[in-house]
């Protein structure tokens, strides 16, 4: 589903990432792991379009980022770590403003609004302006609005950040159920206890460089995500 | 602390214009902006110092020399006041780095304070435009005293300014922000004062005629209501100290006062709840539309639903409605006014079509669109569109706001100054070329200059290389068909001809402009 080759980024004379190769297969859940400014945010950034890469190949279901994006956008999802969204509209008008682009049906908009709205418990609070919602509130807002056009592959930054744990769990369920249906998910976090009980594959990056990838079982092995990610962070 | 803080904000500020493609501030760029700026600012100081040369030797004639500066610090203040009420509430309470601000061990006092200064700044940059002229005329005419009491009193004049625009902003601010319609209240209030301002405007000869037959009574109303203004006049005219002591305390007072009690209740206005009450979300229809409808109808929403943005960005389009309203009721006085002017009175349709296009030059709303994006850029740029149709949006957005009013207006005056010539086509055609024109430029201006950094989302409609830009490019265009104008009268060539002329080079303009947006605008807007 999502296919990076050899993935390239420099700023300035900066490479943010370095050559970084990553395969992730429809139903399958990989967490990105990394310390701060490690080009995690880089690299979902370039997955879905947002930015330019130097070098390197991205494949969504085997269509090329850089030569057909529109193809590749129509088939994900992507959720930024700080979700802001047009602050000037209602949430409902934004949810129906994404729905149009992606060309959604009527009726499975109106279906999927209500149903992912009650889920996250955003649904009372969708006539009132983006720009009085709380930072738990755009999030919920930015995951429903991800998933009204049912993507195949979801793309998220920090996705939890900001959840109450009601939502939180919610939202864990909604992924691994996504998953079970066949679509991808990939996304960055630091809580590793989440991605040691939800995922399947982890990839660990480091000074923008992949250092560990595999399933979460054979990156793990005996010991846990944790003590993995700070023994790679002390080499 | 203070200095840190308005240092910031001047960065801010300076970074709108100088900013370079590495994100650093380019002194290349500063130079050329700021040749531009001494460019309008010394236009606007030649355009102030006529007016005041026709003003100071009927005033002095009747022995009131006081009159003349009074007059000047009057124009200064107002100008200044104008410029900063649409702005005091955005500037002083809803910055967004208010929480971050607060959170710091910062005294509001502080924060405040630089603000204050900064809009202080701002303001003595306006009042400067009139106060220049003043002073260079009166010097020219050989006098010289008085300047020390000058230099005091001019740089006296913004505080004023400030403080009758800070109590006005805030309190209008305050009912907006409780007011359950605030959008139509607040577009209603600018109407009302863009009425007033334009009858001003239409008025103003005969104003200016009626204050120089009537001096004795202007200078009796001047000591009598404009007391401070009085002494202004005084103060500069006679050198006199008692005067200028008095100007001051009339200044410093009243802010003094303002400042304390904006002070006091500084944190609790910043923190202050937004918006009002919200109802419950039922459900209901939903309407589904076409992705090309859907970005199109979010830019018109984005211009609609904010009152600042609509009145920053397209005050052309509400004054085209106050212009229809002003044909409708002094229909007769603009027919005689034009009738005044022989190489004016027999070519309406080519000054109604010029007047439009300047009235429209004022909407800058798509060279502000893509600086509003701001942080929610990763939204267009993860949509299944094209970039082409994403920014064709926004264009469609500033045409329509344009357009529609610039043509009803236009139609209007067809009819009602009875403009029967074959160019009454073109009276309408002509602003709807400009704004075509003015929609693809302005894009294309906003895409080489965006500012997606704002603190502010007025600083990103009101500030900025682009806007900038985009606004002198229009006033040039239009310059330049004024200029076609007056050549081709002179040879005796029908207005109807000059009409034609514009709207085709403006549609030719229109369509090499979006050749080049097609074409080098995508890469642009990836790479931001």
């Amino acid at each position: 589903m999502l296919e990076i080759r050899n993935l390239t980024k420099t700023y300035g004379d900066k490479k943010a990432v370095d050559n970084l190769s990553l395969h992730i297969k429809p139903g399958e859940i990989c967490a990105f792991i990394g310390h701060n400014g490690a080009g995690k945010t880089t690299t979902l950034k370039s997955a879905c379009g947002i930015l330019r890469f130097d070098e390197g190949e991205i494949l969504i279901n085997c269509t090329s980022i850089k030569t057909d994006p529109v193809a590749c956008k129509k088939q994900l999802a992507y959720i930024p770590d700080n979700p802001d969204m047009y602050e000037f509209m209602t949430g409902i008008k934004y949810l129906n403003f994404i729905a149009d682009v992606f060309a959604v049906d009527k009726a499975e908009r109106q279906y999927k609004i209500d149903k992912y709205a009650e889920m996250f418990a955003l649904k009372d609070d969708l006539g009132g302006q983006i720009a009085g919602y709380s930072h738990g509130m755009k999030q919920k807002l930015a995951l429903i609005s991800a998933l009204i056009h049912s993507p195949k592959l979801i793309l998220m930054d920090e996705p939890f950040v900001g959840l109450d744990p009601v939502s939180t769990h919610m939202l864990k369920e909604l992924m691994r159920r996504m998953c079970d249906e066949g679509a991808a998910i990939f996304f960055s976090t630091h809580v590793l206890d989440v991605a040691e009980k939800l995922c399947d594959h982890v990839a660990i990056i480091r000074k923008g460089q992949l250092v560990v990838e595999g399933t979460m079982e054979s990156v793990r092995g005996d010991a846990s995500l944790e003590q993995v990610f700070l023994e790679l962070e002390e080499k | 602390m203070f200095l840190q803080l308005f240092k910031i904000r001047a960065q801010a500020w300076i970074s709108q214009f100088g900013k370079g493609k590495n994100g650093r501030i380019s002194s290349g760029r500063m130079l050329v902006f700021a040749a531009l700026f001494i460019y309008v600012g010394v236009v606007f100081i030649g355009m102030f110092a006529g007016i005041f040369r026709s003003l100071l030797m009927p005033v002095r004639e009747a022995g009131l020399d006081w009159l003349y500066f009074s007059i000047g610090g009057v124009m200064a203040f107002l100008l200044a006041f104008i410029g900063s009420v649409f702005s005091v509430w955005n500037q002083l309470f809803d910055s967004r780095d208010n929480d971050a601000l607060l959170s710091m061990p910062i005294r509001p006092r502080d924060i405040l304070a630089s603000r204050l200064f900064m809009l202080l700044v701002m303001n003595l940059v306006l009042s400067l435009a009139i106060m220049i002229p003043v002073i260079v005329v009166w010097m020219g005419i050989g006098r010289s005293a008085g300047i020390v009491n000058f230099i005091i009193c001019a740089l006296a004049v913004p505080f004023l300014a400030l403080t009758v625009s800070t109590v006005i902003g805030f309190l209008v601010g305050l009912a907006i922000s409780r007011f359950k319609r605030k959008n139509i209240f607040r577009v209603v209030l600018t109407v009302v004062v863009l009425v007033v301002y334009f009858n001003f405007i239409i008025n103003g000869q005969r104003i200016m005629e009626n204050m120089l037959g009537n001096i004795e009574t202007l200078a009796q109303t001047a000591r009598t209501w404009l007391f401070p203004f009085y002494h202004f006049g005084l103060a500069i005219s006679e050198g006199n100290w008692l005067s200028t002591l008095i100007f001051l305390i009339c200044t410093a007072i009243p802010f003094a006062i303002v400042v304390a009690v904006v002070s006091k209740a500084y944190v609790g206005a910043l923190t202050m709840k937004k918006g009002s009450k919200t109802k419950k979300y039922k459900g209901g229809k939903i309407k589904a539309r076409s992705p090309r409808e859907a970005l199109f109808t979010k830019e018109l929403r984005r211009f609609s639903t904010n009152p600042m943005i609509l009145l920053n960005a397209g005050l052309g389009s509400i004054g085209c409605v106050v212009l229809i309203v002003i044909m409708a009721v002094k229909n007769d006085a603009i027919t005689g006014m034009f009738s005044m002017y022989p190489v004016l009175g027999g070519n309406l349709g080519f000054m109604v079509a010029g007047l439009l296009c300047l009235v429209l030059s004022i909407n800058q709303i798509s060279a502000s669109s893509i600086s509003l994006e701001g942080k929610s850029l990763w939204i267009p740029r993860t949509l299944p569109v094209e970039t082409g149709v994403i920014l064709n949006a926004k264009v469609k957005a500033h045409f329509v706001y344009s357009a529609v009013p610039a043509a009803i207006c236009a139609v209007v005056a067809v009819v009602l100054l009875k403009i029967h010539s074959l160019a009454a086509p073109f009276v309408i055609l002509m602003p709807v070329a400009f704004a075509l024109f003015s929609a693809y430029k302005g894009l294309l201006m906003n895409l080489h200059f965006p500012n997606l950094n704002w603190i502010n989302e007025v600083s990103a409609v009101k500030q900025g290389a682009g806007i900038l830009l985009s606004m002198i490019i229009d006033w040039v265009s239009i310059g330049i068909m004024f200029i076609l104008f007056f050549i081709m009268s002179k040879i005796g060539l029908p207005d109807g001809v000059v009409c034609i002329i514009a709207t085709v080079i403006y549609a030719a303009a229109a369509f090499f402009a979006r050749r080049r947006m097609m074409k080098t605008g995508g890469e642009k807007f990836e790479n931001l």
